[in-house]
C-alpha cells in the first residue's frame, strides 16, 4: 500500500495557499511537512483528510482517490490528529470510543470496545481510562486525540503538530508512541512538526513547504544550511551528533556574542601587537 | 515499546478481556442504572403529584377513575386537569431537556438552551401574533381573561417561524464572530430583548382583554394544557428524539471539537442545522402551548453532565428524565408549596437563574 499525493492545490478565495503540492508515503513510513509559519503545512493536513476540500489534485490510497470518497468512506482511510482539541467532561474510554464512529452503525459493539480498551492499554492510559477529560494533563490528552485516531484503524495517519504543547520528555515520549503504532500497524504517516531536530530523529522523509511549494523532499541528506536558509531565512550549522544531523541556528545573540570573543582575526590582533597569548 | 500487534488479532475473535475494558463495562452500567433511577424517581413523584389537589381523592378512586372513567366530577378532575398537568410536565420538560442538551451539544456551547439563546422569546412573540392576529386563539372572559387556542397548529407555526427566525441569527452569529459561549449568549440577550421589544408594543396597541389574555399566557404554566395540544408536543418529541438518538455519535463526535468531528467523517454545517432547526421546533411547540419556562433546557443536562459526564448516548436520555422531573417538581412548587399557585414558568426562573450564575463562575474562577 502506497500513499500519493498528486498536485494538491488549494486556495482561500484569491490567496493560493497550496500550489501544486506532490509526494508519496510508504506504508509504515513517517513523514514530516516542514516549513515555515504560514507555509500551508496545517491546511495541506486539513486537505489530505477533507476538512478543507483541496480545488485540485489526487490523494490515491491502494489506487483509489480517497477525495471521491463519501465522507465516511473517507475517514475510515485517514486517521486525523489535531493540534489541540478541547477537553470536556467525557471519560478517556468514551472519548477513545468516538474515533470507532466512522465504523459504528448504531451501537458499539465488542469489537469497538475491545480495540478501544487495547490501545488504552497500550499507549499505557488504562489508569486515567474512566477519567474525565477536563480533568488530565495537557500530554494525557495528545495521547487520548492520538488513540482515538489509531481506533479509526486508518491507513493514512495525519497529525498535526503532536508535539506543540508537551514538554521534552512528553515529546519524545509521544513520538515513540506514534513511531511504535506506525510502524506496528503499517499506516502511511504525515505529520507536520515546528521542531526540526525532533523531526529529523522521528521520520524517514522530510517535506520542505516555503509559499505553498514543496522545494526539497527526501531522505535526511537534502537538509543542507542553505535549505534551512531558504525554508526559514536563518543561517544554520548542521553538525553531526553521533551520526544524527542537528541543526543549530546560528542568529542567536549568544552566538553572536561567543564568535565575537573567540574570533580568530582576535588571536591575531593580540599578535600583531605583541602582546602575550 | 509499546505493543500494537495485540490489536488485530482483537478482529479475529481471540480476545483478551482486559481490565480496562471490564472496568469500563461495570461503568457503563453505573450510567444505565443512573437512567433507570430516574425514570423511578419521576414515576414516584407523578404518582404522589396525582392526589394531590382540592378534591380529596384517595389512589384507589384515582386507578378506578384511571381504568374505568365515567362522567363524574372526579373523574374529569383525574382525566382532564390532574392527568393533563402531569403528562403535559414530562412531555414539556422532556421536550426542553432535549433541545437544550443538543443545543450545548452541537454548538459547543455549556451556556446553550432554547431559553438563553432567545429562541423562547422569539417563539413566545410568534405565538402571541399567532394568537391575537392570526385566528389561534380565543379571548374569553371579561375582568379575568384568558386566552384559549384553538388553533394549535397555527400558533404553532407562528412560534416556529419566529424560533426560526432567532436560531438563524445565532447560526450567522456564529458564522462572523468568533462564536465564544459567552458571544453566542449574549446575542441570545438581544435576541430576547428584540422579541420582548415587539412583543411589549403587541401588548401596548392591544385592547385591555387581549392585553390581560396575552400576558397570562405568557406566564409558562400547565393550566393550559389540553389533551388535543398535548398530542402535538408529543409526536414531535417522540420523532426529534429518534431523530436525535441516530445522531448520538455524530454529537460525541463533536464534543471532541471540529476538526476532529470532520476527520470522523461527520458533516458539520448540516448536522448542527438540522440538530438547530429541530430544537426550535420542540421549543416552539411547546412554547406555543404552555407559554415561557426557562431554565428547564439548562438545568436538566447539566445536572446529568454532573452526574454521569457528557456521552451524548446518555446525556440525551438523561436529559430528557431530568427536564420531565425538574418540571415536575416546579409544578409540585407551584401548585402546593404556597397559598397562590405560582406559574411553573416563574418557579424554573427562581432556580435555573441562579444555576446559571453558578455554570458561569465555574467556567470562569480568577
Amino acid at each position: 500500500m502506497m500513499l500519493s499525493v498528486e498536485d494538491l492545490r488549494f486556495s482561500y478565495g484569491d490567496h493560493l495557499v497550496l500550489d501544486g503540492v506532490s509526494f508519496k508515503v510508504n506504508e509504515g513510513e513517517v513523514i514530516s511537512i516542514l516549513g515555515s509559519n504560514g507555509a500551508g503545512k496545517t491546511t495541506l493536513l486539513k486537505s489530505m483528510c477533507n476538512i478543507h476540500r483541496p480545488q485540485e489534485g489526487k490523494i490515491v490510497v491502494d489506487g483509489k482517490d480517497i477525495l471521491s470518497l463519501s465522507r465516511n468512506d473517507l475517514a475510515k482511510n485517514v486517521g486525523f490528529v489535531p493540534q489541540t482539541a478541547p477537553a470536556s467532561r467525557m471519560t478517556v474510554f468514551d472519548s477513545v470510543l468516538i474515533g470507532r464512529r466512522p465504523h459504528i452503525e448504531l451501537n458499539a459493539g465488542e469489537y469497538d470496545i475491545n480495540i478501544v480498551a487495547e490501545v488504552i492499554d497500550s499507549l499505557g492510559l488504562s489508569h486515567l481510562s474512566l477519567r474525565y477529560l477536563d480533568e488530565i494533563s495537557g500530554g494525557e490528552l495528545q495521547k487520548v486525540h492520538i488513540a482515538r485516531a489509531i481506533v479509526q484503524e486508518p491507513k493514512v495517519f495525519i497529525l498535526d503538530e503532536p508535539t506543540s504543547s508537551l514538554d521534552i520528555s512528553n515529546q519524545h515520549m509521544t513520538m515513540h508512541m506514534i513511531e511504535d503504532a506506525v510502524r506496528s500497524r503499517n499506516m502511511c504517516t504525515v505529520m507536520t512538526m515546528h521542531d526540526i531536530n525532533l523531526a529529523i530523529h522521528y521520520s524517514d522523509r522530510f517535506l520542505f513547504l516555503a509559499n505553498g511549494k514543496a522545494i526539497a523532499y527526501g531522505g535526511v541528506d537534502v537538509i543542507d544550511e542553505a535549505l534551512i536558509k531558504e525554508v526559514y531565512g536563518i543561517d544554520s550549522e548542521i553538525i553531526d551528533h553521533r551520526g544524527i544531523p542537528l541543526v543549530v541556528p546560528m542568529n542567536s545573540k549568544k552566538y553572536n556574542h561567543r564568535s565575537n570573543h573567540h574570533h580568530p582575526h582576535d588571536i591575531h590582533d593580540h599578535l600583531d601587537q605583541g602582546m602575550p597569548t | 515499546m509499546i505493543d500494537l500487534t495485540n490489536i488485530s488479532s482483537a478482529s479475529k475473535g481471540h480476545i483478551k478481556i482486559t481490565e480496562t475494558k471490564e472496568e469500563y463495562l461495570k461503568y457503563r452500567w453505573k450510567k444505565i442504572l443512573f437512567l433507570i433511577s430516574s425514570l423511578i424517581f419521576l414515576l414516584i413523584i407523578s404518582i404522589y403529584t396525582i392526589r394531590l389537589g382540592a378534591t380529596g381523592l384517595s389512589y384507589g378512586d384515582i386507578i378506578s377513575y384511571l381504568l374505568f372513567p365515567d362522567n363524574s366530577w372526579n373523574s374529569t378532575v383525574v382525566w382532564s386537569l390532574r392527568m393533563p398537568r402531569i403528562i403535559g410536565a414530562i412531555v414539556a420538560g422532556s421536550a426542553l431537556g432535549l433541545a437544550g442538551v443538543v443545543m450545548q451539544s452541537i454548538l459547543r456551547n455549556p451556556l446553550a438552551s432554547p431559553f438563553t439563546l432567545g429562541i423562547s422569546n422569539a417563539a413566545a412573540f410568534g405565538a402571541s401574533l399567532g394568537i391575537l392576529y392570526l385566528n389561534g386563539g380565543l379571548m374569553i372572559g371579561s375582568l379575568e381573561a384568558y386566552a384559549q387556542i384553538n388553533n394549535p397548529i397555527i400558533v404553532t407555526l407562528s412560534a416556529f417561524l419566529f424560533a426560526i427566525i432567532a436560531t438563524m441569527f445565532i447560526v450567522a452569529m456564529m458564522k462572523y464572530t468568533d462564536s465564544r459561549p459567552e458571544t453566542i449568549v449574549l446575542a441570545g440577550l438581544a435576541i430576547s430583548s428584540i422579541f420582548g421589544a415587539c412583543l411589549a408594543f403587541m401588548q401596548y396597541i392591544a385592547d385591555d382583554i387581549s392585553i390581560s389574555a396575552i400576558v397570562y399566557w405568557q406566564f409558562g404554566s400547565l393550566a393550559k394544557v389540553t389533551w388535543n395540544n398535548l398530542t402535538i408536543v408529543f409526536i414531535l418529541l417522540i420523532v426529534a428524539s429518534l431523530y436525535f438518538f441516530f445522531k448520538r455519535w455524530d454529537y460525541n463526535a463533536m464534543e471532541a471539537g471540529e476538526d476532529v468531528a470532520r476527520g470522523l467523517g461527520v458533516n458539520i454545517p448540516k448536522t448542527r442545522m438540522v440538530g438547530l432547526i429541530i430544537s426550535a421546533l420542540l421549543t416552539a411547540t411547546v412554547v406555543s402551548i404552555l407559554g415561557i419556562i426557562g431554565f428547564i433546557g439548562l438545568v436538566g443536562p447539566h445536572i446529568v453532565k454532573r452526574l454521569i459526564g457528557n456521552d451524548n448516548r446518555y446525556t440525551l436520555p438523561g436529559s430528557m428524565i431530568m427536564g420531565a422531573i425538574v418540571l415536575l417538581l416546579a409544578y409540585l412548587v407551584g401548585s402546593y408549596a404556597f397559598e397562590l399557585v405560582i406559574p411553573v414558568g416563574i418557579i424554573t426562573s427562581a432556580i435555573g437563574g441562579p444555576l446559571f450564575l453558578l455554570i458561569l463562575l465555574r467556567g470562569h474562577k480568577k
